[in-house]
């Protein structure tokens, strides 16, 4: 596996000899000449780095429906429609148990290999999907408006120099998360078609080979009324347009190039179960396998947003999420990487303890994160939320979640969390 | 600020920007035609679109209750559950069917219309208001919407959100038909406050309990399917909003928030944006909510004011907005003079791409700008315009996904035997209805397609035989530019140097290099 600078030296500079930098590939990739970065793109690089699995459970997960408070009675006062029957939870402690459809999340508990937060949220906390998906994304206060994913942060922060493919989202546009001053990572729907159809013509690399770096101020735009309003292509996030877009293209070519080779030469021992989170996952079990150097994968399960009707669609979700993830952690367990792995799951937040009128629950707050891991210290972690002591019909969140991010941050991905996170958050135990 | 772009520097490069910006881009013929007109007229014609004769016809389908198998509440009583369910979901099928139709016929209007800016705006208010099909369901709630659009786009900002917050699919879509006096359900009152009007930070959440009580009584009937208002789930009582009193209805509410200094500002800030640049300065977007509150709120000089201000051609503005799918999309069949609208494609490759007809991302429409583009997506617009001239297979373009995750739909549901509901996220498209196999799936993957490009009309022999002149002809044509010595110098290696005319082969080269520059996804 080639760094892109491994691979801008061997085949462009080698081709073209005579060729000058554009100039943002200056400003970014090639300062890493300094040797800080030389020896960042090394330990990223490194076959036994950490990696972080990021999944994401879109719409509202129903906690409550997923880690069931079957001992409290206040639960099946509230749910007399949608409550899961006490006999037919997998009891976890006296207090909470499993829905029945997460059967092998249960064994991976039983097995030592997940570590449970029950209540995760935040303060003031916004019920409407989108604010509340960008609050959990950016790790922002839910009153300040944040540009930037905590993820493209730490990008920012932790990997300069790194390859385009320190960052994969499964899926064809890029989260919030992945959102940084400058563009890392990439987003990946299918690995069969993430190839250019023609790969002769369509170099950005020969492209660039060819013109000289003046060019590549984004300035040639406008040309023709230049005698007007004297403002240059405007920056943001310091580049132009012009620059952004060659940026994407070469991150393209150079992921493209390399996941290619590894999609058609590991393939997976494990038969996952045909549904679309499975796939995304056993694609991400193939890259770890093929030794794509990643610190981060994204992957998201939508359908949460469960209003009405609610049994049938959530227990096809857990079923999905439960099943997909065994194959996965099998897969991992199989290859030897599951020590290396971090699998994070969290949803915008979580329903209503009260049912609504038809047979589906509301927007909600707090709710619960799994963690799963071959490091991870598994058990429960926090205690569940009170049923009586309610904020307004919904559950208090007593852990907030950029303690977890703290906590990832500092003890599984070895860098400071301050300055990704603008603030000191206490770090909790599951790791 | 927004002094008039003077006339004298008003050309054929001024006039694409403009057909750009307040169209889909256009041919160069009809290029001539518009920068003839004049700045002046051009925007007139633009805006004032009624003057021009629009010729296309609407679809079958598009009336209230069109097909609906039943007429009131009694018939539908006398049915058994089974009976039922079988009509719905025959009525369903067709509701996906009459999507698709809507899709297309909206695609190939962009494409052919002779009113441009009405489509682009109607493409706008649709971001805007950002109502999804996943929702709304029906097709004729999601047209109807379209058609409010086309109707009421450059009027009274006003009576347009008057007519929205009456409107069908709205209702659906923000959950009015689910809100009465006894339990106002405040989804369509928040959001029309901090996505449609104001702005976060320009309200309470006290103004948004109080005004939801003054939306409620308004339902879409099912059997009429009308928006029809009952006075008995309506809340008359006294409400307090944004510092008034009063028994404040959904209009009264309406007329409150465009007194609102800061409802000029939001709108205007959006509309630069979708159609100038991002990030405008805060004293430009005074000066043009100044001009808009002095018009009453009319939509028209605002729209004239801003096509025809020094700030719209600046540099600031000029090739520099990154194109959204459907603007990549049209604009590349026109500049390949393509022989088909493709819209059946058209519109699966817009999903891959992020911009999916009828159905927004959220409630809070697409983000545009830089979050267009991904590596996923760039690839896939550069492995379009591939196919666009050479043509292809479903494979190639990533647009077989449905087949294979219908596959998966019917295989998941023999593993989990629960009753399965629709989950609202589920794309319609994805609901199993007939039997897909992998087999199926792999046949549609790989049939090949023919290229759409009609290159005998792009390059006819005499041009291909002087190659600056070529390349000049197509830069203008796609990049509607000149291009700069340096692009010049690039793309003239990328043909052959010799005498003899340019072939097809060497042709399609050239233009998939053009189509794959960077300056190529700018407009």
């Amino acid at each position: 596996m080639k760094t892109r600078r491994q691979f801008l030296q061997t085949s462009v500079m080698g081709a073209a000899a005579s060729w000058t930098l554009p100039t943002f590939l200056n400003s970014t990739i090639f300062q890493l000449d300094s040797m800080a970065a030389d020896s960042l793109t090394q330990s990223v690089n490194g076959k036994d780095g950490p990696i972080l699995i990021v999944l994401q459970m879109g719409g509202g997960n129903d906690g409550l429906n997923t880690l069931v408070p079957y001992s409290d009675d206040a639960y099946y006062r509230a749910r007399t429609s949608l409550a899961i029957a006490k006999k037919s939870v997998l009891p976890i402690n006296d207090r909470f148990g499993m829905n029945p459809q997460l059967s092998e999340l249960k064994s991976l508990y039983d097995a030592g290999n997940l570590a449970i937060l029950n209540g995760v949220g935040y303060p003031n906390p916004n019920r409407s999907h989108f604010r509340s998906m960008e609050i959990w994304q950016t790790a922002s206060e839910s009153n300040i408006n944040e540009r930037y994913g905590w993820l493209g942060r730490y990008f920012d922060n932790s990997c300069q120099g790194a390859p385009p493919t320190i960052g994969v989202n499964i899926g064809s546009l890029p989260p919030q998360a992945f959102l940084g001053p400058q563009p890392l990572g990439i987003a990946l729907a299918n690995a069969n078609r993430y190839k250019f159809t023609d790969s002769s013509t369509d170099s950005s690399l020969t492209m660039m080979a060819n013109e000289d770096p003046s060019t590549f101020s984004g300035n040639n735009s406008g040309s023709s009324i230049d005698n007007l309003g004297s403002v240059a292509s405007p920056l943001q996030d310091g580049m132009t347009n012009t620059d952004f877009l060659q940026r994407t293209a070469l991150d393209a070519e150079l992921s493209s190039k390399d996941i290619q080779a590894i999609t058609s030469k590991v393939k997976s021992p494990i038969t996952y179960p045909k549904n679309r989170l499975a796939s995304d996952l056993q694609l991400i079990a193939q890259l770890i396998a093929g030794g794509l150097p990643t610190r981060i994968y994204y992957a998201n399960q939508g359908g949460y947003d469960t209003h009405a009707n609610q049994t049938g669609t959530h227990n096809n979700l857990m079923h999905e999420f439960s099943s997909a993830l065994a194959a996965f952690v099998s897969d991992l367990k199989e290859q030897g990487n599951f020590d290396r792995v971090l699998i994070m799951t969290f949803s915008e937040f979580g329903r209503r303890l009260k049912e609504n009128a038809s047979n589906g629950t509301d927007h909600g707050v707090a709710g619960p994160m799994f963690l799963l891991g071959g490091k991870i210290k598994a058990g429960v972690h926090s205690d569940y939320p009170s049923l009586s002591d309610l904020d307004n019909g919904d559950l208090k969140h007593q852990v907030d979640f950029r303690s977890v991010y703290a906590t990832v941050l500092e003890n599984w991905l070895q860098t400071k969390s301050d300055p990704i996170l603008r603030k000191s958050f206490p770090k909790l135990a599951f790791i | 600020m927004l002094e008039a772009f003077p006339p004298q520097l008003w050309n054929r490069s001024t006039a694409a920007h403009l057909l750009k910006r307040a169209g889909f881009g256009t041919s160069p013929e009809q290029l001539d035609l518009w920068t003839s007109l004049g700045l002046d007229t051009a925007v007139d014609r633009l805006v004032d679109w009624e003057l021009t004769e629009d010729p296309t016809a609407e679809p079958d389908w598009a009336q209230p209750a069109f097909g609906y198998p039943f007429q009131n509440k009694k018939e539908l009583q006398g049915l058994s559950e089974d009976e039922r369910r079988e009509l719905f979901k025959e009525y369903q099928k067709t509701q996906r069917k009459n999507s698709q139709d809507l899709r297309e016929r909206w695609l190939n209007r962009f494409l052919t219309t002779p009113r441009p800016l009405q489509e682009k705006l109607t493409l706008f208010w649709h971001g805007h208001f950002a109502t999804s099909i996943r929702k709304v369901k029906i097709s004729y709630f999601m047209w109807k919407q379209l058609d409010l659009f086309r109707r009421f786009g450059n009027g009274s900002y006003e009576n347009l959100l008057m007519e929205v917050a009456r409107d069908p699919a709205m209702l659906i879509w923000l959950d009015g038909t689910d809100s009465n006096d006894k339990a106002p359900n405040e989804n369509f009152a928040r959001e029309l406050m901090e996505l449609f009007t104001l702005g976060e930070g320009h309200y309470t959440e006290e103004d948004v309990k109080e005004s939801a009580r003054a939306f409620t009584g308004w339902r879409v009937d099912r059997f009429s399917q009308t928006a029809t208002f009952n006075p008995k789930r309506s809340d008359r009582g006294s409400k307090k909003f944004l510092g008034q009193r009063g028994s404040f209805n959904d209009q009264d509410i309406i007329r409150i928030i465009l007194q609102q200094e800061q409802a000029a500002q939001h709108i205007c800030t959006k509309l630069w944006t979708f159609f100038a640049y991002e990030n405008p300065s805060p004293q430009l977007m005074e000066a043009l909510a100044a001009t808009f509150r002095e018009s009453k709120m009319e939509l028209k000089p605002l729209l004239k004011k801003l096509f025809r201000s020094q700030e719209f051609y600046s540099a600031q503005a000029l090739n520099n907005q990154i194109k959204s799918p459907v603007q990549w999309w049209v604009s590349s069949l026109k500049n390949i003079a393509s022989h088909s609208p493709a819209t059946h494609l058209g519109t699966r490759i817009l999903t891959q791409l992020g911009q999916s007809l009828l159905e927004p991302p959220s409630v809070k429409g697409w983000d545009g700008g830089r979050t267009w583009i991904s590596t996923s997506t760039l690839m896939l617009r550069h492995n379009t315009a591939h196919y666009m001239l050479y043509g292809g297979t479903a494979a190639e373009l990533g647009i077989g996904d449905n087949f294979k995750r219908l596959a998966f739909a019917n295989q998941a549901k023999k593993i989990n035997p629960e009753p399965t509901t629709v989950a609202p996220n589920t794309e319609m498209e994805e609901q199993p209805t007939p039997e897909p196999t992998t087999k199926l799936a792999n046949k549609l993957l790989n049939r090949s397609m023919p290229a759409l490009t009609e290159l005998a009309q792009l390059a006819p022999p005499e041009l291909r035989l002087d190659r600056s002149k070529l390349i000049n002809t197509l830069s203008e044509r796609f990049l509607q530019n000149i291009p700069d010595p340096k692009l010049s110098a690039f793309l003239e290696n990328s043909l052959p140097q010799k005498s003899e005319p340019v072939t097809d082969q060497e042709l399609k080269k050239l233009l998939y290099q053009i189509m794959t520059r960077p300056e190529y996804q700018l407009t």
